[in-house]
């Protein structure tokens, strides 16, 4: 049976002038999959993401999302492809002059032509599904770190995507909301069956949500599956952050 | 040397070549259907209404300096009764389109790039990107149309309550002949390149200052400073580029419109 692959990158090189940040990775991400990407700070993680949402270019290379290589694409079409994506950015990135609501009705109200009471439903039902239907009304300034996040995942999930994309979304969060927070991943995929790619550095609480992990250091990627990350997957760096983390040492090298 | 003048050449292209495109875009963006009604709306209301009292009160001041000055340089030769005139003409070709536009750019357009450096740093505008909505269209077309339609009125306003001033000042105050200074004003408006110098001008300055404060903020990590003080930095740029604009293409305009 044929694998349809949602995200792929083919020999993909980056600098940042003097600096070299990816030296031909490739990455492949099933459908229905969820990838983890972790690596060392400065690896070029974040950028790796920007590939996929045509926010940044790599140097050379083809960066695909379901076959359609976006690298050569105008803006037009770009926003085309767009469409199939969900993103929760770091910050969560909510507005601050709109409220909860109005934050999730977003895409909906500016890519659509639904009417305002279909716009009502669709995001009463991504804010129950992310349980802040309680804070409509409420402005981003008046929200937790946490309640950020969910937020900003109920906005990702509005539109159905079929990859949503996630960039170290438990940042700044304690750890029991960065539980709630993956639980929370874990079961909106579950329901709605997207693809998830998420950048993260919370080794190794993050592998309970991922199907296949990538390890991207030494300006190279390698993939992990699930069953060998309790050794690092024969990769020194995740294997010495694996070790730091047992010893309880990771946050003083980081 | 060959090579730091070759990379200042290449630098100072760059940074046009983004210029450029970047007005394109703004223009392109403001054609986009469906019109920003409410937007344009609430930032009329941030350029216009919201700087009602400051121009009317700078106005109002620079009105009456204009009367005093005027008054005792005319009174020397006898022609005091040429305030009315010298006030209209000084307030609606030159003090009122150029104060105005200075006055503008520090109370909405320092607020502007602010806005949209601090969208830009906290990744709203990539949002804005990935959700397919187009942040030209969205954010930087309302404030454009804003500035076109706020900038001539907010100019005229000026020029109207600074002729009040020179009223205050060289009527009320100094004695002038009210009638002679009404038939000055009369005269000045009747000139036929006042009042479209005046509405040129503020159109110009207008366009410049919402260009320039959103190109500055929407270019924020261009800035060596990250954060905070690079969103200082560009606010800072964007009230300082645009003032010298304005005095640049006030003397541009000028030549051309006289």
């Amino acid at each position: 049976m044929s694998v349809t692959i949602a995200l792929e990158l083919i020999d993909i090189y980056k600098s940042f002038g003097a600096q070299k940040v990816h030296q031909g990775i490739n990455l492949k991400i099933e459908k229905g999959r969820s990838a983890i990407v972790v690596g060392q700070s400065g690896a070029g993680k974040s950028v790796m993401l920007k590939y996929f949402t045509g926010l940044m270019k790599p140097d050379s290379g083809s960066v695909k999302v379901f076959d359609a290589d976006i690298s050569k694409m105008s803006r037009k079409e770009l926003f085309a492809v767009r469409s199939r994506l969900g993103v929760l950015f770091q910050s969560a990135a909510l507005f601050d002059s709109l409220t909860t609501f109005e934050n999730v009705a977003l895409p909906l109200r500016e890519k659509t032509k639904m009417t305002e009471s279909q716009i009502r439903a669709s995001v009463l039902e991504k804010l129950d599904l992310v349980g802040m239907v309680d804070a409509i009304d409420k402005y981003p300034a008046n929200l937790s770190g946490g309640m950020q996040k969910r937020v900003g995942l109920a906005r990702a999930l509005q539109r159905d995507p079929d990859i949503v994309l996630f960039d170290e979304p438990t940042t700044g969060l304690d750890p029991e909301t960065t539980h709630t927070i993956y639980d929370l991943f874990a079961e909106t995929q579950k329901k709605l069956g997207y693809t998830s790619l998420i950048v993260s550095h919370d080794i190794p609480k993050v592998f309970r949500i991922a199907d296949v992990v990538a390890v991207l250091s030494n300006k190279e990627i390698q993939l992990c599956e699930k069953h060998c990350l309790g050794e690092g997957c024969g990769n020194p760096w995740l294997t010495k952050m694996l070790k730091l983390e047992k010893a309880g040492l990771k946050g003083t090298l980081l | 040397m060959i090579r730091a003048l070759g990379a200042t050449t290449i630098q100072t292209l760059v940074s046009h070549g983004r210029w450029g495109i970047f007005m394109v875009q703004v223009i392109l963006g403001s054609l986009r259907m469906p019109f920003k009604f409410k937007a344009c709306v609430q930032e009329i209301k941030a350029i216009g209404a919201d700087s009602l009292s400051i121009i009317v009160f700078t106005a109002l001041f620079t009105g009456m300096v204009l009367g005093l000055q005027g008054y005792t340089t005319l009174k020397q030769f006898g022609a005091d009764s040429a305030l009315g005139l010298g006030v209209t003409i000084t307030l609606f070709s030159e003090l009122g389109p150029v104060l105005a536009a200075l006055l503008l750019t520090g109370r909405a357009g320092s607020s502007m790039c602010a806005q949209i450096g601090v969208m830009r740093i906290s990744e709203q505008i990539d949002a804005l990107e990935t959700m397919g909505i187009d942040p030209f269209h969205y954010i930087i077309s309302p404030k454009l149309i804003a500035g076109i339609i706020s900038f001539p009125i907010l100019t005229f306003l000026f020029s109207l309550v600074g002729i009040f001033g020179g009223y205050v000042a060289g009527v009320m105050l100094l004695g002038v002949n009210s009638g002679e200074y009404y038939s000055g004003i009369v005269r000045a408006l009747n000139n036929e390149t006042i009042i479209p110098m005046c509405f040129f001008k503020s159109l110009v300055f207008g366009i410049l200052m919402v260009m320039i404060c959103t190109f500055q903020g929407y270019m924020v990590y261009m800035q060596k400073a990250k954060g905070a003080i690079g969103v200082s930095k560009s606010t800072t740029s964007a009230v300082v580029f645009t003032s010298v604009n304005v005095l640049l293409w006030d003397y541009l305009l000028t030549s051309v419109l006289i």
